[in-house]
């Protein structure tokens, strides 16, 4: 397992150290960021057990909502945190 | 995590390359909290893991050295159902393919630092503590303020400390997390990762990107099982901002 994690994370980070790139390889690199952080997000939101869950029933459907918002208008990232965390605990409770 | 790979590192700082002094406060800083989020994930870990029958001992091992919480629980998950020791790597391998793709950008941003290009061994060194926290708040911080080995060194010990030993707290005092749920600290993650995203989509190319991440990793997710979606929502990322990017420049 420790193999088999370390070699995913170095391979490509040592191989392509300083290596010259095609632009287009470059161009997709820049928004891996955006990629990853979407994709381990948007999934856990709209999504419960392998289905659709857009109801209003799905705590981290508001959660997301408002924390949304909160960084959406510059918000710190613990005050985001704070308020998501909260508002999915206030949903669970009601 | 340690040898020769910081030291290494700093000597080819540059004054404007993010690796002023007070560059590990700032990263400590912008990581705690995903330290935080990390500290409640981990020691859900060290409970999953301890009711899957393994020690402390062997808990606290595993998170030491794969130190990868999805492919921790998948494989705690895959042990406690009888699977062979191989499914069990070839899991591993498969929830951790999306580390390729962060390796690649990760060493993208080292090498356009204006000194000297990083050593290999650095980079291997650096590589080892890679996460998906450390990753985010290291892809932001490097885009603003230009890369620093010494900010990702910084960002990854403060997880990889926090993931083995609130991991082990688990094992050890299960009882004391039992239901981290009611106080929906499961959702520390996804809001820490919220917010770090949504300041960041600001031009089209990453709107655009961020929209076929959602679309392909949500249709992955719901139609092939495992961790395959992951890996899905980051190719067509890199797929679609790269294309807007090309066209937006015509």
């Amino acid at each position: 397992m420790a193999v088999a994690t370390y070699v995913t994370r170095a391979a490509f980070m040592v191989a392509l150290g300083d290596a010259a790139l095609p632009a287009w390889v470059e161009r997709g690199l820049r928004y891996v960021p955006v990629g990853v952080l979407t994709s381990l997000v948007v999934p856990q939101v709209v999504l419960a057990h392998g289905a659709w869950a857009l109801r209003c029933d799905n705590p981290f459907l508001w959660g997301a909502v408002v924390s949304g918002l909160l960084a959406r208008r510059g918000a710190s990232p613990l005050l985001t945190i704070l308020a998501g965390v909260l508002v999915v605990a206030l949903v669970r409770a009601f | 995590m340690v040898g020769p790979g910081p030291r290494q590192a700093s000597a080819g700082l540059d004054p404007a390359g993010g690796g002023r002094p007070g560059t590990v406060g700032v990263a400590l800083r912008d990581t705690l909290p995903l330290a935080v989020s990390a500290l409640i994930y981990g020691a859900v870990f060290g409970v999953t893991a301890r009711d899957a029958g393994l020690t402390a001992w062997e808990t606290a091992l595993m998170s030491a050295f794969v130190f990868a919480g999805a492919a921790q629980f998948a494989a705690v998950a895959l042990w406690s159902a009888g699977a062979s020791a191989l499914q069990i790597v070839a899991t591993t391998f498969v929830v951790n393919l999306r580390y390729l793709l962060m390796g690649a950008s990760m060493a993208r941003f080292l090498s356009k630092r204006h000194g000297r290009p990083l050593p290999r061994a650095a980079l291997a060194a650096l590589a080892a503590g890679l996460s998906d926290e450390s990753y985010a708040v290291s892809a932001r911080r490097f885009a603003a303020h230009g890369p620093s080995a010494r900010y990702l060194l910084a960002a990854n010990t403060l997880l990889y400390v926090t993931w083995l030993s609130s991991s082990l707290l688990g094992a050890l005092f299960g009882a004391l997390v039992a239901n981290p749920e009611r106080y929906g600290l499961d959702f520390a993650f996804p809001a820490a990762f919220l917010a770090i995203l949504l300041p960041e989509l600001k031009e089209r190319p990453a709107l655009a990107a961020a929209g076929a991440a959602a679309a392909a990793s949500v249709l992955v997710a719901l139609y092939v099982p495992g961790s395959w979606y992951l890996l899905s929502g980051i190719l067509a990322a890199a797929l679609v901002g790269a294309g807007v990017e090309r066209n937006a420049r015509r």
